[in-house]
């Protein structure tokens, strides 16, 4: 899971800005944590204006709910929660979901190249087919569980499963050319 | 595939280690912005709502939520009948059936009762507004005092009985008629003053008025007002007569 900016006595300060309606309490909440959203929803979306859109609209969402906080998770938990679905969201508007079909696509026994640098990782994971891309970006890169992926994309727990697999097996072939 | 065998990754570590380079992306300078008009978009239609009329609801709106509040004390005496039924071990058909119990409960559920202190300001009401009509409905006082009284009276009539046939001419009546008559050829002098000519227009009109007390007498019968109108009458031709006689004996 990508680090989030940590907590601190400051969140609190923050927060009670925030609930004040204080637009600069906003700004900085915001600055604190925009980097690490958008890059989950870009790694999402993988287009930049999905992602910018996806963010907005969360952030409102945010500012508009924070009463709602109840402090159950750290507030980066919280908010990356509802980045999260909402660039889900855009992604449903914009694409299908595909779905692993094992007799169609073969399974390359590839193991991840010693080499593996995080930009090669990062472009390779873009081209991904989303539905394959959201379920490694959501289990492997924000670190939620199948169960709690099956319900954010609305899916099962198995599906999310062979969705995980497929997508590594698109990223080892991928790779591999980069390394061969 | 969840059936899928769970192997062990090859090169797992070297996914891991991408995983925790993986670069970060920014938004675009803009977007803050984009997402503080937004905020201000939403919270434009808000300075509105404070000039907005307040509207208060109702007084007696308390008292059936009060009366809504005391319904359970209602619902747990219907439940304890209900259990007292249950309890009971005499013939089936004297039960009262569960459905009517519900039944019972739901009626408690929608009426809404008045408490007692509720009762008599209602009590209290009603006869003030009793007090009020009462005092509205007198009649208006008359300036300095005076007033004017209407007073009737009400007389029972009889049925019209066929009492005495209106009182014939009287013979005497007639010759004093034709006395004066026969008088005015010899005397015509007399006759044409005016002390004679207004005494005779006097007995004329009493004899107008007396052919009708009985054309009245034939229609409504001996009736008193009539019978006292027509002795005054006959009282009055007699007067004028004897002093029309009086004048041409003279």
């Amino acid at each position: 899971m990508p680090d989030l900016p940590s907590a601190t006595a400051s969140d609190d300060l923050l927060l009670a800005g925030c609930l004040a309606q204080e637009r600069a309490a906003q700004y900085q909440l915001y600055q604190r944590y925009k980097t690490a959203m958008y890059s989950s929803a870009f790694r999402i979306l993988r287009d930049r204006d999905l992602a910018h859109d996806a963010l907005q609209e969360a952030f409102v969402q945010v500012f508009r709910q924070l009463a709602a906080f109840r402090r159950e998770s750290t507030l980066g938990a919280w908010i990356r929660t509802i980045v999260v679905r909402q660039a889900l969201r855009q992604l449903r508007r914009e694409n299908q979901m595909e779905v692993y079909d094992p007799l169609r696509h073969a399974e390359p026994q590839v193991a991840w190249h010693d080499g593996l640098t995080g930009e090669a990782l990062d472009k390779a994971i873009g081209e991904l087919p989303a539905g394959y891309r959201s379920v490694f970006c959501l289990v492997e890169v924000e670190g939620y569980a199948h169960r709690e992926v099956a319900e954010l994309l609305g899916i099962s727990e198995g599906t999310s499963k062979s969705q995980l697999h497929f997508a590594k097996q698109q990223l080892k072939i991928k790779l591999q050319y980069l390394y061969a | 595939m969840s059936n899928l065998p769970e192997l062990p990754e090859s090169g797992r570590p070297n996914l891991c280690r991408a995983l925790a380079a993986l670069p970060n992306h920014e938004p675009d300078f803009e977007l803050w912005p984009l997402i503080m008009n937004q905020l201000d978009a939403e919270n434009g239609i808000q300075p509105a709502w404070p000039a907005l009329p307040a509207h208060a609801p109702d007084d007696a709106l308390w008292n059936a939520i009060a009366a809504r509040l005391d319904a359970p004390a209602t619902m747990d005496r219907i439940k304890n009948e209900e259990l007292k039924i249950k309890n009971l071990t005499v013939d089936s058909s004297f039960l009262i059936p569960l459905k009517t119990v519900h039944r019972a409960e739901k009626r408690a559920k929608v009426r809404t009762l008045w408490p007692a202190s509720r009762r008599l300001l209602a009590l209290a009401a009603s006869l003030l507004l009793l007090v009020g009509l009462v005092w509205w409905q007198r009649p208006a006082p008359v300036p300095g005092g005076l007033r004017d009284t209407v007073a009737y009276s009400q007389e029972i009539l009889a049925e019209p009985v066929p009492g005495p046939a209106f009182p014939a001419p009287d013979p005497l009546e007639a010759e004093g008629r034709a006395f004066i008559d026969g008088k005015c050829s010899t005397l015509p002098a007399v006759c044409q003053s005016s002390e004679f000519q207004l005494l005779r227009d006097q007995l004329d009109e009493l004899e107008t008025e007396e052919a009708g007390l009985l054309r009245d007498t034939q229609r409504y019968g001996n009736r008193p007002e009539i019978v006292r109108h027509q002795v005054r009458v006959t009282a009055r031709k007699a007067t004028v007569t004897r002093e029309l006689i009086r004048l041409l004996i003279s």
